[in-house]
């Protein structure tokens, strides 16, 4: 069995992009949560 | 606690101890005793980066934040997710290629030996006396709780994870870590579904979010810019970026789990893993906190939840304590019947009432605190103790109102994350004294038997400088903030260090003395600006090692550039 070959750089950023956006999405809901909730 | 709570949390610890001790067998050399011969899945690895970081004080005293503060603490965590992507790309490729023990070893080659030494050194310093605070804290709480005296709740803590980390090594603190994080997510999740469960019929999750968010504990972001506020939004991002750099690059403890991937990307894909789940997983355990709180709108909560503080005063200063608590009571059903009137208007859908009701659910709120304030004050002067509990509202709500088998899972949870951060301390430890110190310094030719032999000793060392730590600490109870601080005074600078070696140009002198110029900025500032949050004293540091390094560097000129980053 071959080991697969390494991501680039470039490769990792496009991975670090999605874990931003993912991230985003999870603090837009925080957001969400704390606008629909705030005052009772 | 019931004996069937006991045996759970006895024959969790039989097992992990099983668990790590097995490890051992196949640990033969030093490669496979640190760096379980850099063959481990990311996953694996990904789950003990954050076991290693979610200590016991983690999961009581983040929980209990949640109920007393709320949500604003996860903006702490706000710069991780840019500091993984950001290691991925840098550090963890270099460190990977460069087939290093520490990231110290990376240093000497870059720049020079006393550099290493030094930052190695501080590292050892440091962790050593923060891994006596890791047991320490639970250790006061449990002996607390429990009625138990400090060394043996110490050693009920300690010594499974010094014998299996110890014994084990790497492979041991690490499998014992994804265990032990499995747990941890199970104790948390089984805890929210009971409290979720629990609420009253005609208050309803809606309604408790509503009721939480009345008081201020579902406001998440602070974006006000302040250097002295640690929780908000600019601290978190801009702060919390260095100091998550800093932790998950420069650390040992840290660096350590991610040189056991099989490969680069194993390696990366670990640290991505907490940058996707640390956030969620933070906001899971400050939601428990929060429906703690909620649970206490309409059960009686204590009025102090340290049981220990709660009978010296009790007998101390009886008649005062009574008045109190009785003022107390009337509070808590004047609020519960506030909370519970506002769920009954929005439940009819008068939505007029509603308001009006969380108003006076706020103002009932305020009286509770109030008056558990005096209580908190009374607790002071009686004990002459700092009488803040919030790492005793978790335990007080789990044992005093969960049924049985949950609070044994979760006593087991507590025991879980503080083995599985004293574990990767230790096993990092070790590894610092020996390859750093050890075989660098004294016996740089010895056989593998020979340097294993001594790494179970330096781990073994650790331990007990740790358990002996943890008790005094507890005892001189400001140490603990002393330990805090001085990791402050210098996790930026060595940051700047590991930044600096990015520069081309960069040399050693610039390195060795730009260190001591951003950990002497980092003392100043914390005389002269005592108020400014030690989020940004990593900032400093790290940026004025790159400015006082660089310069330096400017008027070497006979010194060749050595290694590089990526060279």
């Amino acid at each position: 069995m071959t080991e697969p070959t390494e991501r680039t750089s470039s490769q990792v950023w496009a991975l670090g992009l999605r874990v931003m956006l993912v991230q985003l999405i999870t603090l837009i809901a925080l957001w969400g949560i704390q606008a629909a909730f705030a005052g009772g | 606690m019931h004996w069937i709570d006991w045996t759970i949390v006895g024959v969790y610890l039989a097992y992990i101890v099983w668990d790590g001790l097995r490890r051992s067998k196949g640990t033969r050399e030093i490669e496979g005793y640190f760096l379980a011969n850099r063959s481990l899945p990311w996953w694996a690895v990904g789950l003990s980066v954050m076991a290693t970081q979610l200590s016991a004080i983690t999961l009581v005293g983040t929980t209990g934040q949640g109920a007393i503060d709320g949500m604003r603490f996860i903006q702490f965590y706000f710069g991780l997710p840019l500091a993984m992507i950001i290691l991925a790309v840098t550090l963890v490729p270099f460190f990977h290629r460069a087939k290093v023990f520490t990231a110290y070893e990376y240093l000497e080659r870059r720049f020079d030996a006393r550099t290493r030494t030094l930052t190695a050194g501080l590292f050892l310093l440091s962790r050593g006396l923060a891994v006596g605070v890791i047991i320490s804290a639970p250790g006061v709480i449990l002996s607390a709780v429990f009625g138990i005296s400090l060394p043996v709740a110490v050693a009920l803590i300690g010594a499974p994870a010094v014998l299996y980390t110890m014994f084990g090594g790497v492979q041991a603190v690490t499998w014992t870590d994804v265990k032990q994080m499995v747990l941890i997510v199970f104790g948390l999740g089984s805890l929210l579904v009971v409290l979720l469960l629990g609420l009253p019929g005609e208050v309803g999750v809606g309604n408790a979010l509503r009721l939480a968010g009345a008081t201020g504990r579902l406001d998440t972001f602070d974006f006000s810019f302040s250097l002295t506020e640690t929780y908000t939004f600019w601290s978190g991002v801009i702060g919390g970026l260095f100091l998550m750099l800093s932790y998950f690059g420069t650390d040992q403890s840290q660096v350590q789990r991610y040189l056991t991937a099989r490969s680069i990307d194993q390696a990366r894909s670990s640290l991505f893993m907490s940058a996707y789940w640390k956030i969620p997983l933070q906001a899971l355990v400050l939601l428990v906190g929060i429906f703690v709180f909620i649970y206490f709108l309409f059960s009686p909560p204590p009025l102090l939840y340290n049981t220990a503080h709660d009978a010296v005063v009790r007998e101390a200063a009886t008649a005062e304590y009574e008045a109190i608590h009785a003022r107390y009571d009337v509070a808590f059903q004047q609020r519960r019947e506030a909370a519970l009137a506002f769920a009954q208007a929005r439940a009819a859908g008068n939505g007029d009432l509603a308001e009006q009701l969380a108003q006076a659910f706020r103002d009932g709120n305020q009286q509770v605190e109030a008056v558990r304030g005096e209580a908190l004050a009374l607790t002071e002067r009686t004990t002459g103790r700092n009488p803040n509990d919030v790492n005793y509202i978790i335990p007080a709500f789990v044992l005093g109102e969960l049924p049985i088998i949950l609070p044994g899972l979760f006593i087991a949870a507590i025991l879980a994350a503080a083995m599985s951060s004293i574990s990767s301390e230790l096993n990092s430890l070790s590894t610092a004294s020996v390859i750093d110190f050890y075989r660098r310094r004294f016996r740089k030719q010895a056989s593998d038997s020979h340097y294993l032999l001594v790494s179970k000793l330096a781990t073994g060392f650790w331990g007990l400088f740790a358990c002996f730590v943890a008790v005094y600490a507890a005892a001189l109870g400001s140490l603990i903030e002393v330990v805090n601080r001085f990791g402050s005074f210098f996790y930026g600078s060595i940051l700047g260090v590991f930044l600096l070696s990015f520069i081309p140009m960069a040399r050693g002198r610039g390195a060795f003395y730009g260190l001591f110029a951003g950990m002497g900025s980092v003392a100043t500032v914390s005389v002269l600006a005592p108020d400014v949050s030690f989020l940004w004293h990593n900032v400093i540091g790290a940026v004025m090692v790159l400015l006082v390094g660089t310069l330096l560097s400017a008027t070497v000129r006979d010194e060749a550039a050595k290694e590089t980053v990526g060279g």
